[in-house]
């Protein structure tokens, strides 16, 4: 809509010189770490009293935190979203022609992989939850050509919330088959 | 009619985030904002001495919100509701208003809903229905609690002026 579209935006401009590339991804950082904390903080309905209670530190010290710019010692993000519930991840992204790929891992020489079931129960009785398993643990980055697609089975149940799930790997006949313990 | 142009600032997945023109069809005050900022010499309330060196950094924190808003389509932080569909970014003292639309000079408040706050304080959560088009218009510092009313009444001055562009542009289109 707006006529100048087709143009560069003015971030894209900012990065044009290696300083503002250095620093808009500096100022990136930071506004995505604080919107990162403060989602967890939202969603998981966590109050700064018993976020305080579980870090072992002053509600003052939450508060500080949850309202900075974002420049804080990784390990303090790492904690907060421990407390919350979440693991902090790290990538590193290529931006730059010619620059290795960080997230290619060494293949695994091991042929037991990990089994992580994602399914949710609905909440409410008797409902039928579709479960995937997987051996990737984030389900969200998977496209169907790349996930390891091992399973799709129906759970009645009547539990209420969200429920997580376990699964056994078994060797039976021949055939590889996954079970929920 | 000579064609408005507007000066992007970030273009997402969820939003076209641009500078809302005034009704000369060529002026665009946060442009103006983000040149003094460059310069540090945004006449920022709370500073003294200018040039500010600290401004440039302001300036790409802003532009770091407004990537973030026109990627991911919300703000769990530095931002503000104030009236008549207006909100506002906030980077320090550094205030910038802004309004969506969906592009055709047309434009319905949104309003953001009511919960809990991190500190226990009754909170407004960015609004998930913002319209394609976001425009920044109006900018100020703080000096108080609350937006000063000419302040937000000038935001929304701005956004009919900008607004009258995409109107006239229809107009135009249609006769």
């Amino acid at each position: 809509m707006t006529e100048i579209a087709k143009q560069m935006s003015l971030v894209e401009l900012e990065e044009r010189s290696d300083e503002g590339k250095r620093e808009m991804s500096a100022a990136r950082a930071g506004v995505r770490v604080t919107n990162l904390l403060r989602k967890a903080f939202r969603l998981t309905k966590s109050s700064q009293r018993k976020l305080a209670e579980r870090l072992g530190v002053s509600e003052g010290r939450v508060s500080q935190v949850l309202n900075s710019d974002g420049n804080l010692r990784i390990t303090t993000i790492a904690r907060y979203l421990r407390a919350m519930g979440y693991e902090l991840q790290l990538e590193a992204i290529p931006v730059e022609r010619g620059v290795p790929d960080l997230r290619t891992t060494r293949h695994s020489r091991r042929n037991k992989k990990p089994v992580h079931v994602f399914g949710n129960t609905n909440s409410g009785s008797n409902e039928q939850t579709t479960v995937i398993l997987t051996d990737s643990p984030h389900i969200k980055n998977l496209s169907l050509e790349s996930m390891h697609y091992l399973g799709q089975f129906q759970h009645q149940g009547t539990s209420s919330g969200s429920a997580s799930y376990r699964a056994q790997r078994h060797a039976m006949n021949g055939f590889i088959q996954y079970e929920l313990v | 009619m000579t064609k408005v142009v507007r000066t992007v600032l970030a273009d997402g997945a969820c939003h076209e985030v641009a500078c809302a023109v005034l009704r000369d069809g060529v002026t665009s005050p946060v442009l103006e904002l983000l040149k003094q900022l460059e310069e540090g010499n945004w006449p920022d309330p709370n500073i003294e001495e200018f040039p500010d060196e600290y401004q440039a950094n302001t300036r790409r924190r802003f532009l770091a919100h407004v990537e973030y808003l026109a990627n991911f389509g919300e703000l769990e932080y530095g931002f503000n509701r104030l009236d008549e569909g207006i909100w506002e970014i906030k980077v320090e003292s550094l205030r910038v208003t802004f309004f969506d639309t969906p592009g055709d000079g047309t434009f319905q408040p949104k309003f953001g809903e009511v919960y809990d706050g991190w500190d226990g304080r009754r909170a407004i959560a960015f609004p998930t229905d913002l319209d394609e088009f976001i425009r920044v218009g109006h900018y100020f510092g703080k000096d108080g609690q609350k937006a000063p009313p000419h302040d937000v009444k000038r935001s929304i001055e701005v956004r009919e002026e900008d607004l009258a562009h995409d109107r006239n542009r229809e107009a135009d289109v249609a006769g």
